[in-house]
């Protein structure tokens, strides 16, 4: 197993602990001037989205998390799960609702999603962060009304449940940022 | 960073704090940085180069061992400032490259050497006032831990419940479970409103101190200031027993062996110049950039250096 320092994590860097994958948030170094240096770090539980603190002296070695990200494109949903394909490989997998989470609300056929492995096991689904989304349903839009402050709850065709301004109709396609699920602009 | 309001400002403290040495006549000295021997310290790395012919000579850590050895000349009061090097001491509060203010002064009493060291932080702060405290008044206020009747277990607890401490505990000495809760859990508070000092640590704590007794137990005459949390400055009664001091130097190669660390060799210039004796003498290292930092209410050391290590 590939190992590293405490000293030497960085954020953004995904570590094992106890059997669990973690993704390393912040690390400060601690030292006085006279004794042993220490690293506080926070880190993110991948599975389980918890945040904690953990302090480590800095030479303790501590082992890469056997996390691997791909790309793959959604090819159909099913009743309780969706079916990726590796574009190269054209290996597929098929993959839970319950393991989608959140992001079940981000599936559209044709897309390209990143898929984050932990010992060849799929743990989550990260969706593009903008998505180019059709409205479903929506109260009719109030011509004139250009300014995008007011707001309205629209439906999206992923089912995907926003905020739009007034001037967006049934039938639009829109831009949403994925992390927020926020409007972004109309296309 | 490039911020000419602050590359000013260290211009301006630096002549400042010689005006302040030059007042006090103190003299500067200018020791050199790259030595042949390196501190001797459990935990502190230096930086390696190398002199003709492939001897190895080391960036100092601190200008204290030259300092000494002028001191033993019977040059008098010395002070300098100087850039010196940790190996892989970087963040918020550190970078490998730094500024140091060190200082000796002879025949002069703690308390006035604690009052000269106050009066130059307060160039930089403002006149903020101080209070003193001991190493375990203050350990055991925060833990309820009693650092002369605990042992490693209770310690180890401890920082496990309360700074999850992830180290297991075959890979952590009593000291630094010790040092780590009073980096992590104790100094955070400490020094909120006015500077702190922390005297009279345990005997482990300490390479170059003396050592007294106070109520039937020995600790080191070491004492540190602090400001916001921040450490600024350490400060000795300078141990000029030589045998004592050969003793503690040996006593840190072991245990720098047993980390699995470098054996340093040992400056036996320094050695005779403290046989030759120092005299009673106080001595302190302050760090320029960390009292730059709070001047100018920055959270990092890296906004008042000129060229932080990320930036080279």
């Amino acid at each position: 197993m590939v190992q590293v320092t405490a000293n030497e994590l960085k954020a953004g860097m995904k570590v094992e602990i106890n059997d669990e994958p973690y993704l390393i948030i912040s690390n400060q170094f601690v030292k006085p001037g006279k004794g042993s240096a220490f690293n506080r770090i926070k880190l993110k539980n991948i599975l389980t989205n918890r945040v904690i603190d953990k302090t480590y002296k800095s030479t303790e070695k501590l082992a890469f998390a056997d996390v691997e990200e791909t790309l793959m494109r959604l090819i159909y949903t099913e009743n309780e799960s969706a079916i990726f394909m590796d574009d190269k490989t054209f290996d597929q997998i098929t993959v839970p609702f319950s393991i989608l989470k959140d992001k079940i609300i981000w599936l559209k056929e044709d897309t390209l999603y990143e898929i984050l492995l932990y010992k060849g096991k799929i743990i989550e689904i990260i969706p593009p962060i903008f998505m180019e989304l059709k409205i479903i349903k929506t109260e009719p839009g109030l011509r004139g009304d250009t300014s995008g402050k007011v707001l309205k709850p629209a439906l999206l065709e992923t089912n995907a449940k926003i905020q739009v301004p007034l001037f967006i109709n049934e039938g639009d396609i829109i831009k949403v940022d994925t992390r927020t699920s926020q409007y972004v602009s109309r296309v | 960073m490039y911020n000419k309001k602050i590359i000013e400002d260290r211009a301006f403290l630096l002549r400042k704090i010689r005006n302040f040495f030059y007042k006090k006549n103190i003299l500067e000295v200018d020791c050199p940085i790259l030595t042949k021997y390196p501190s001797i310290d459990t935990h502190i790395e230096s930086m390696k180069t190398k002199f003709f012919n492939e001897e190895i000579g080391y960036l100092h850590t601190s200008p204290e061992y030259l300092m000494k050895r002028l001191l033993s000349k019977g040059v008098g009061d010395i002070y300098q400032i100087s850039h010196v090097f940790r190996k892989d001491e970087v963040g918020s509060l550190h970078n490998m490259e730094f500024t140091l203010i060190e200082w000796y002064r002879k025949n002069i009493s703690y308390k006035k050497f604690i009052l000269e060291v106050i009066e130059l932080i307060q160039i930089f702060l403002g006149n903020l006032s101080f209070s003193k405290t001991s190493f375990k008044k203050i350990f055991y206020k925060y833990t309820k831990i009693d650092i002369e009747k605990t042992n490693k277990k209770t310690l180890y607890e401890f920082a496990k419940k309360n700074i999850n401490l992830a180290t297991p505990f075959k890979n952590i000495d009593k000291d630094s479970i010790m040092m780590v809760i009073m980096n992590t859990y104790i100094e955070p508070n400490i020094g909120k409103n006015k500077i702190t000092i922390i005297d009279n640590y345990p005997l482990s704590q300490s390479a170059l101190a003396k050592t007294k007794k106070i109520n039937n137990s020995i600790v080191s005459e070491r004492f540190e200031f602090f400001f916001k949390g921040i450490e600024l400055g350490n400060g000795y009664h300078e141990l000029t027993d030589y045998k004592e001091q050969k003793k503690r130097f040996i006593k840190i190669n072991k245990e720098r062996k047993n980390m699995k660390k470098e054996i340093l060799p040992i400056d036996k210039k320094l050695l005779l110049a403290l046989k030759k004796g120092l005299g009673n003498c106080y001595g302190i290292a302050i760090g320029f950039d960390r009292l730059m930092m709070l001047r100018h209410k920055k959270s990092s050391i890296k906004d008042v250096i000129l060229f932080p290590y990320e930036d080279l």
